[in-house]
């Protein structure tokens, strides 16, 4: 009885610590965003508040925090206040099962992989909620382009890590880690070349980035899903969609970054690095995929809708099929 | 308080919810609302199963039912006008009759359940690795079978959607 208690205790102490990080880590993850993309552009980015900006999202947060709550009148209302938080609940449950190190996580389920890609599915729902209850023909415009784009994206997302899974031979995401060490290079990288391709660019559109942010494109439906929502009910969209690059990142750096291991052949080169801890290798690799992030919003145009799913069905399906059959016949004969 | 009293407060709250879930469904007058009601109503099915020791099915429950399924549902209702469906009257005409049928089903069904024997077996750590080796082994025929039924569904979709009618020709 005790140790059940102790259990739960323990449990809720790490669930605690790891909201905390997972918040700060998305306030300073949109001043790094405002910060990327302002040098890309030549600009300094926020500079006013505290040295070179650094206190700006915690200003920005107070700010949100502190500002009237509108609901518009003919908005459905419980679907419209609920819908926020299905965003941002199912963008929170998927770090349960996230290893940051080989000791540290929440839980560690067999089917880890599986329950990533279905909790992420459930995020939809917000979106969709959010669109059709604000009684707006821009945000419903903007559900129903995110609810399209986020099933066919979906697909291509799931089958381009299965070419990981049957390496793996697992869908735990800590045996998947470690079974990377036993490979030459320690990570999936190089063998999955083809299913990282198609992980990246089937990882923006799922969290609605630029070039695919077409439910938000603010030069035609001013801002999407969430026009009609202002103040704390906005900021929760926010976070959910940061959070939803975070485990997206992430889910990158465990299935073929090689998470918290460093590649052997680095190890052999440079003994020293080994009393670094394996988080901050994990941390290191999970800002290179956010940088990812903003570098492509820096960088690339939107595209066009025909054309986005296009691509998702006439060539990423396409190419994470044959990455499962070149995988498992590799598999197969060697 | 054992773990067991645990587990079985935890079944007694998900029969309930799942009860009222499932009213909420089929009572609710807007269509977008049954749908928000079956959402959390496949959520906690998913839940049980991972009561049972079945990770596999529950992580497939969210993926199908959740992710699929139901997403392509409300795809469908958006774009239907919902207004004409709530000024309709409700099916009230048939309550007795439906009364009726589901006492009968529930009789039939007391007694089909009644003379099951469960087998107490330890649970299994893993029914993946299980799952995935008697999928391919014993019950080869049945899988494939299925995925012809459902490549035959797939194709027969796609040849109703080309029906219709094109206006650039």
């Amino acid at each position: 009885m005790m140790e059940t208690f102790y259990i739960i205790l323990i449990t809720i102490l790490k669930t605690a610590l790891y909201f905390g990080v997972l918040m700060l880590h998305v306030a300073y993850a949109t001043y790094a965003e405002r910060k990327v993309i302002g040098h890309i552009q030549l600009r300094l980015g926020p500079m006013v508040v505290g040295p070179h900006g650094l206190l700006q999202p915690i200003a920005d947060v107070i700010k949100l925090i502190f500002k009237e709550d509108i609901i518009p009148s003919n908005v459905d209302k419980k679907i419209f206040t609920i819908a926020p938080l299905i965003s941002l609940t199912a963008a929170l449950s998927t770090f349960a099962v996230i290893p940051v190190t080989d000791k540290w996580f929440i839980a560690d389920i067999n089917v880890g992989i599986l329950y990533v890609l279905g909790i992420l599915g459930v995020g939809t729902y917000g979106i969709i909620f959010a669109g059709w209850s604000s009684n707006s023909k821009y945000a419903f415009l903007g559900g129903l382009r995110s609810a399209a784009q986020m099933i066919s994206y979906e697909v291509a997302l799931a089958m381009s890590i299965v070419g990981v899974i049957i390496m793996a031979e697992s869908f735990n995401l800590t045996e998947i880690v470690n079974r990377q060490a036993q490979y030459p290079l320690g990570m999936f990288l190089f063998p999955q070349i083809i299913g990282y391709f198609v992980f990246i660019v089937a990882m923006l559109a799922e969290t609605n980035r630029v070039p695919f942010d077409l439910p938000e494109a603010e030069t035609e439906l001013v801002a999407g899903y969430f026009v009609e929502y202002s103040g704390i009910r906005f900021s929760l969209f926010y976070l959910a969609e940061y959070l939803a690059m975070f485990c997206m990142s992430a889910l990158a750096t465990i299935c073929f970054w090689g998470g918290w291991t460093i590649p052997p052949f680095l190890l052999k080169i440079f003994p020293f690095l080994s009393i670094v801890p394996g988080v901050v290798w994990f941390l290191l690799k999970v800002y290179f995929h956010m940088f990812l992030f903003f570098w492509f919003r820096g960088t690339l145009p939107r595209y066009r809708y025909d054309q986005l799913m296009a691509i998702g069905w006439k060539v990423l399906i396409p190419l994470a099929l044959f990455n499962i059959i070149l995988t498992s016949l590799i598999k197969y004969y060697s | 308080m054992s773990p067991t009293v645990i587990d079985q407060l935890f079944f007694i709250y998900f029969y309930i919810s799942l009860s009222i879930l499932s009213i909420g469904v089929i009572v609710s007058r807007n269509i977008i609302h049954s749908a928000f009601f079956l959402l959390i109503f496949l959520l906690h099915v998913a839940a049980v199963f991972l009561f049972l020791n079945a990770e596999f099915l529950m992580a497939i429950q969210i993926i199908v039912y959740v992710g699929g399924v139901l997403a392509l549902f409300i795809f469908a209702i958006m774009v239907m006008n919902i207004r004409e469906e709530l000024k309709h009257r409700r099916f009230v005409k048939f309550a007795g009759s439906g009364f009726l049928v589901s006492l009968l089903f529930f009789t039939v069904f007391y007694g089909f359940v009644r003379n099951i024997r469960f087998e107490t077996s330890k649970p299994l750590s893993s029914d993946t690795n299980v799952l995935g080796s008697l999928l391919y082994s014993y019950y080869l025929l049945p899988f494939e079978i299925l995925s012809l039924v459902l490549l035959i569904a797939l194709i027969g979709g796609i040849l109703i959607a080309k029906k219709t009618p094109r206006e650039d020709r």
